[in-house]
């Protein structure tokens, strides 16, 4: 097997970057090929003839490989199978390793999308808005983006690793190449921090070729401790404050290498030296498209680095002076230039002597302005321009098979735009160029390639419109340029947006400049006059997985694990996540269902004892001699009455007047409470407490505690409850004289130090124990022990809910949501009636809060099992709905469906006959009053 | 990314912090009309230079503190601690900073 028919022998003295002696084999699609080592994968395609690389985007036309680095916009692939297979990767950009596997995201060979060549009128910018829309976009979506040709992602997780690292830095120098290694130099030696960055894998920017990567210099600054240097790695983001993200890439050492795949760097410096050098612009003409057509530049690199030539029979066209020296390199690696065609008049002397002396023909005022061939290029055609470069005077034809073209050099300034650094057209370069100061950021190096000033035209002016590509990567032509005008889209933005020119992979690297020229010319003004586009990161595709880091699986979040969570996974405790916590749900018996288990957990507390882990409770203690208006300041309810040793249940709202927590409020001694939240709002709450104390009410003399991980805490629930209790070691009078319903005491329970609430929110005789987390352990089990002879059961979550249900007492975010006030589940007297002014108490009298129609709480019965959020609709009701279930299940005690639901002015409909709507199913429910069990609360207060 | 100096701390990176909205907003006394009451919750400035603005360092101290941002630059022009008198800029004078004395909370 050869290395490739294009690849030009060692004699030759090109092949810089090759190690001629290490052969590589690779596929792609269903061919093996080989290369050697130091190709890319690009270079590799090239050197063993393969002209067709991908499809375009929409027409599919068959594209080739169009450059040599970061500024692709054809040859994307798809690398490996399975897993770790990535997909749109640059060609140019891929290390060639032995058994790589690629793929081209489309069928390269033969396409039936092909007839959206054929059709394309029919296809210009905008057609997906005008076209797509009966009966609606997502109709078409499916078939659009698998004919589009993004690859396959793969549906495994992926097995790579991926790392973010923070770095800080005085100097970031970004590029490698003769200024950037300068500017590192020159700051390595002031003793500055130093860190430069290179996006190709070895230092020198474009004299790479010349092997500068061993250059002394290099060597010495490598060695320096202050300068770190990076390869293989792009600056891809500037953001707010000068923190700029790079993406690296870390070559691939085999699986068990242990290293990440990509690592993405966020990089805070004080000063950035942007040496980001320039990318090579196209020419613009009929058919600029066909495989073979490729940047004067990057066949160079070809030839120099990679002994690739980019075809036999070469045509070089150019606009500007740095073209002569490809087209003379060919010539000296063997390979034929059949013309140089240059659309100056003026060409210098030099040049012109150059060519002759090389006996290249050279064409002055001339520019191709049609190709011929399909799948690869066969012939060009040469017009000669008139001296207003405005009309064609003659033509000829060549056949040539690559046609190498230059259309001048543009800064890569993307990142300094990034940064809010000015840009605008200069016309001596017929380029972008800084026109601003950044306090932080600079752009160093001429960009002034020799030769790239007073440049020839870059547009032909003849030939069909819709056949001139402008952006290769997303088919825009000069015709939907053209076409977006005419629709009045004028400004440079509104052209981007409706042909989508530069967006995505390219970025603009190769398309914004011929847009914006060719948007001047269609509206006759200087390209200077029409602005550019606003460039935003990322400058290449990043992978989510880079940007993720190791955050990801069960790092996402972090998980919160109650102080018995192994005790429950033991006893079958089906572990949910409730917010950031592990919790039981149910504990499921061999041979039950979940249902029969949540109501054999609810019935044991309803006739005996359960003990549930609720330790994840929120517990916020406020301490200090104002504590009691402070928590007044909050709270529906009023403090003042509270006794010490007392408990409430208490409604505190956002200032807007909506519920925003419910909880107990203890009064320890008259300056020390504990509160309890909702587990969800642990944080909130103290958070909420805090903001208002720092930001409001500094003078008050609290200080705010949360302690909910300090203190595990168990509801002990049911009738049984006070033996079990009682039967334990205690220096507590637990009689209901000493300590009835919402009674507090504080003492020791089998020698630990214990809070003991009454709060019920199964509406059973109940005790909430609050223990130091680390002792939680020896008091559950003596629990357990002490209740066997009650018959005592774990119970779940589940069962919690379903008889609070039963029992009509409020979830709060699950009967609520960010609109319910306390008179719409039941608490308007309470909260109307406090005469001081807490948070929300305002806004209850707004007129929205006081309307009759508002959503209410009630509860309803059936005799079909009721779905939670079903809408809930009166007899003869217009309205679409009329409120809907928020909470449903079966009575604990009569095992009748029963729910809870807000409905429009729902207390004024209790015995209503309503309809339940799910889907397509309706079913019929009583409105009644809850609750549906004990109303009096005769067993929770014995 | 934001970088702030907390006045406790130090500077620190954004993620860090809380955005906690404008500052220096009133809270009205009870008896106002539903429409001042209405403006106290739900209307702010949003203006393109000076923001007076308040931020939590949540992942450090635990402590409130307001800024002055420009909101055009995102340059921090001054950091202070709550209750301090809000710092003012030459250029800006009488416009939109000093109507915003009128009315907040969190």
């Amino acid at each position: 097997m050869s290395v490739g028919p294009f690849r030009l022998p060692a004699e030759r003295g090109v092949g810089s970057a090759i190690d001629r002696d290490e052969r590589v084999r690779f596929s792609f699609d269903d061919t093996t090929y080989e290369g050697f080592g130091g190709d890319t994968l690009a270079s590799a395609l090239l050197a063993n003839g393969v002209r067709t690389v991908s499809r375009s985007f929409k027409f599919r036309r068959p594209r080739g490989v169009y450059s040599s680095g970061i500024e692709e916009t054809n040859a994307f692939v798809q690398l490996g199978t399975g897993a770790s297979s990535v997909l749109s990767a640059r060609a140019t950009l891929v290390e060639l390793t032995d058994g790589l596997r690629a793929s081209s995201l489309t069928r390269r060979r033969f396409d039936v999308g092909r007839m959206l060549d054929v059709t394309a009128p029919l296809w210009a910018a905008g057609f997906y808005n005008r076209t797509f829309i009966w009966p609606s976009w997502h109709t078409y979506e499916w078939l659009i983006r698998r004919m589009a040709g993004f690859g396959h992602a793969p549906n495994e997780r992926d097995p790579d690793r991926y790392d973010i690292r923070n770095l800080h830095c005085d100097v970031l120098v970004v590029g490698s190449g003769a200024t950037g290694f300068v500017a590192a130099s020159k700051a390595a030696e002031s003793g500055a921090r130093v860190v430069l960055v290179e996006q190709a894998n070895e230092l020198g920017g474009r004299d790479a070729w010349q092997q500068r990567g061993s250059d002394p210099g290099i060597a010495r600054l490598r060695q320096l401790p202050n300068v770190q240097i990076l390869t293989r790695t792009c600056a891809v983001g500037y953001y707010d404050r000068d923190v700029i993200t790079l993406l690296e890439s870390v070559p691939n050492e085999g699986a068990c290498s242990g290293q990440p795949r990509e690592r993405y760097w966020i990089v805070r410096a004080n000063r950035v030296v942007f040496a980001t050098g320039a990318i090579e612009q196209p020419l613009v003409f009929c058919n600029n498209d066909r495989p073979g057509i490729l940047l004067a530049g990057a066949a160079h690199e070809y030839l120099r680095k990679y002994a690739v030539a980019c075809g036999r029979r070469v045509v070089v066209a150019t606009n500007n002076d740095t073209a002569y020296a490809v087209a003379r390199d060919l010539k000296a690696g063997g390979v034929q230039v059949l013309a140089v065609a240059d659309s100056r008049f003026d060409i210098p002397t030099a040049r012109r002597d150059e060519m002759r002396t090389l006996s290249i023909p050279l064409h002055e005022g001339t520019m191709p302005i049609d190709t011929q061939g399909f799948s690869a290029l066969r012939g060009v055609t040469l017009g000669k321009l008139s001296r207003d470069a405005r009309h064609i005077e003659s033509v000829h034809r060549l056949a040539c098979d690559a046609l190498a073209i230059s259309g001048g050099w543009n800064p890569t300034l993307h990142l300094y735009s990034q940064a809010t650094g000015k840009l605008g057209y200069d016309a001596r370069s017929n380029a972008l160029a800084p026109q601003s100061q950044h306090p932080v950021a600079m752009v160093a190096g001429s960009f002034d390639h020799e030769g790239n000033s007073d440049l020839g035209p870059r547009l032909s002016p003849v030939g069909n419109r819709a056949r001139q590509w402008i952006d290769l990567r997303h088919d825009v032509t000069v015709a939907d340029l053209e076409l977006a005008l005419r629709e009045n889209f004028v400004s440079i933005e509104h052209q981007k947006r409706y042909t989508t020119t530069g967006m995505a992979p390219d970025q603009g690297k190769t398309s914004n400049l011929t847009a914006l020229e060719t948007v001047a010319r269609l509206r006759g003004v200087a390209p200077s006059e029409i602005g550019h586009t606003t460039f935003r990161p990322p400058f290449v595709p990043v992978t989510l997985g880079a940007i993720a880091g190791r955050a990801i699986g069960k790092r996402f979040s972090p998980e919160r694990l109650l102080p018995l969570h192994e005790w429950h996974v033991r006893q079958g405790g089906l572990m949910q996540d409730y917010g950031e916590w592990k919790r039981p749900a149910v504990y499921v018996r061999e041979g039950e269902s979940r249902h029969q288990a949540v109501m054999r957990e609810a019935r044991t507390v309803r006739n005996a004892c359960g003990l549930l882990d609720y330790s994840p409770l929120g517990k916020i203690e406020v301490h200090g001699p104002d504590a009691l208006d402070f928590l007044n300041r909050f709270y529906i309810n009023d403090l003042r009455t509270l006794k010490p040793g007392r408990a409430r249940y208490c409604l505190m709202l956002r200032e807007t007047g909506v519920i925003f927590d419910d909880g107990t409020v203890v009064m320890l001694a008259p300056d020390r409470f504990v509160v309890t939240t909702t587990s969800g709002n642990a944080k909130r709450v103290a958070s909420w407490f805090e903001e208002w104390h720092q930001c409001e009410w500094p003078h008050l003399r609290v200080a705010i505690v949360p302690v909910t991980e300090q203190w595990a805490c168990f509801s002990l629930a049911g009738p049984k409850s006070r033996d079990v209790l009682t039967s334990l070691d205690s220096t507590m009078d637990l009689s209901t004289e000493r300590h009835s319903h919402l009674g507090m005491c504080e003492g020791q329970l089998i020698g630990h130090d214990v809070r003991l609430y009454r709060v019920s929110f199964t509406g059973e005789l109940a005790y909430e124990i609050n223990i130091r987390a680390g002792a939680a352990s020896e008091l559950w089990n003596a629990l357990m022990e002490a209740g066997k002879r009650h018959g005592i059961q774990p119970f779940g979550l589940d069962a919690l809910l379903l008889m609070r249900l039963e029992k009509g007492f409020l979830h709060v975010g699950t009967d609520t949501d960010g609109t319910t006030v306390p008179d719409d589940v039941g608490w308007g007297k309470v909260a109307a009636n406090k005469p001081m002014h807490y948070i929300g108490k305002r806004s209850l009298s707004l007129p929205e809060h006081l309307r009759a129609d508002r959503l209410q709480l009630v509860g309803l019965k059936a005799t079909t099992d009721i779905v939670i959020g079903s809408h809930v609709r009166f007899a003869g009701s217009s309205e679409v709905t009329d409120g809907w279930v928020t909470s449903a299940g079966r009575s604990v005690t009569t095992d009748e469906p029963i729910a809870l639901a807000m409905l429009r002015g729902g207390r004024h409909r209790i015995g209503a006959l309503v309809r339940l709507h799910d889907g397509g199913t309706i079913t019929h429910a009583t409105v009644v009053a809850p609750p549906f069990y004990d109303p009096a609360g005769d067993r929770m207060n014995v | 990314m934001l970088r702030l100096a907390c006045p406790y701390c130090g500077v620190r990176d954004q993620p860090e912090f809380r955005f906690g909205g404008q500052s220096h907003i009133t809270r009205p006394d009870f008896e106002v009309s539903d429409a001042v009451w209405a403006d106290y919750l739900f209307v702010r400035d949003n203006l393109k230079g000076m923001l007076y603005e308040r931020w939590l360092h949540e992942y450090g101290c635990g402590r409130w503190f307001n800024v002055a941002r420009d909101t055009a630059t995102h340059e921090v022009r001054a950091v202070y601690r709550m209750g301090e008198a809000k710092p003012m800029f030459h250029h800006e004078q009488a416009s939109s900073c000093q109507q915003t004395a009128k009315v907040g909370a969190p």
